[in-house]
């Protein structure tokens, strides 16, 4: 049997998301399977059945390349570890730690403001010129 | 609630078909050829037994006389039909059972919303829906199978046909022919032959031989303690 992978929106805003997978003699039994796999209990008011031959899939070794420029991707993780750590400051009054690209200039009543992007700040500025 | 005595008989027929076959359903749970199968079979155990407790508890408002209706019951006041007590097996067979059994079920639920009973017509349209559903599963599942083993399920057909009368129970004789009639081309778009026997109803006051073991399946822990509360 032919394996059709199954796509859930749970309203009209929503972009598709994978349900999973199934396997169905043809499309309108798969469609009936979906149903019963995937949205028993309202998990999604649209569903798309798309037979997996007909996905088109990237050669994974074009994607390989891309693992190695990671710089501007942010996780948000390193944002909150510093966030954590000026909360922590403030309790007990100490100097924040230093961030890469240094911290930014106080504000007039002393207090710093946290910079939105901790990165890398000199390729920021390779980018402007 | 007071219901004729026509009506009655017709709701609880209709009611422990559902329940019954329900059971059914449920015993090919993890047996089905294939896990879409199982899903979808699990699925519709739910929606049958779903239509019997909502029969019952128009009957039965009371919810513990609802309940000892399915574990205290004796065997004599069931009124299922041979055709959904019977242990379909192999597989196919029960197959040919569902997909018999649920083109009638929307005729069934026609009749008895037709019975001048609100009730029963807001139900009718609830089931009526998953009863569409249920039948696009049998057809579908039954059409793509008889392509290549259509005497497997002609045979099953065959031998299960005298029993598909039961199901017409209470039906007026021009709602029993349009149900035939639909039931009669459906096979036929599916690639079976219905045989030339007309079914008529027959009477369901006597229990198969297969009824004793759903019995205990249902009342086996009820039994064990008949006075606890749930």
């Amino acid at each position: 049997m032919p394996t059709y992978e199954v796509f859930l929106s749970e309203d009209g805003r929503d972009s598709f998301r994978h349900a999973g997978a199934l396997d169905a003699p043809d499309e309108e039994m798969a469609v009936l399977y979906a149903r019963e796999t995937y949205v028993r209990r309202g998990e999604g008011s649209r569903a798309w059945v798309v037979a997996r031959t007909h996905i088109v899939e990237v050669d994974p070794s074009d994607l390989a390349v891309t693992a190695t420029r990671m710089h501007g991707r942010n996780d948000g993780k390193k944002i909150a570890e510093r966030r954590q750590d000026r909360r922590a400051a403030a309790v007990v009054g100490r100097e924040v730690a230093p961030i890469p690209g240094g911290n930014p200039p106080p504000n007039d009543d002393g207090r710093r403001s946290a910079p939105i992007y901790g990165g890398n700040l000199s390729r920021d500025a390779d980018a402007q010129q | 609630m007071t219901l004729g005595d026509e009506v009655l008989a017709m709701a609880m027929a209709l009611a422990d078909d559902e329940l019954v076959i329900g059971h059914r359903h449920s015993e090919w749970l993890g047996l089905s050829p294939f896990l879409e199968e199982d899903l979808a079979t699990a699925s519709i155990a739910q929606d049958e037994m779903g239509h019997a407790r909502a029969i019952y508890a128009v009957v039965w408002p009371d919810w513990a006389e609802r309940d000892a209706l399915v574990t205290l019951r004796p065997a004599a006041d069931w009124r299922c039909c041979a055709l959904v007590e019977a242990d379909a097996r192999p597989w196919e067979r029960h197959l040919v059972r569902h997909l018999v059994y649920d083109v009638v079920e929307g005729h069934r639920w026609s009749a008895l919303a037709a019975r001048d009973n609100p009730s029963f017509g807001a139900l009718a349209a609830r089931a009526g829906q998953e009863e569409g559903w249920h039948r696009r599963h049998a057809t579908g599942l039954t059409g793509r199978l008889a392509v290549d083993h259509a005497p497997r399920l002609q045979e099953q057909l065959d031998d299960l046909w005298p029993m598909v009368g039961d199901l017409l129970t209470g039906m007026t004789q021009s709602e029993q022919n349009s149900a035939l009639d639909d039931l009669v081309a459906t096979l036929d778009e599916v690639g079976l032959v219905a045989p030339a026997a007309t079914p008529v109803p027959g009477d369901r006051t006597k229990r198969s031989a297969a009824f004793a073991d759903i019995l205990q399946s249902f009342t086996e822990v009820a039994a064990l303690d008949p006075s606890a509360t749930w």
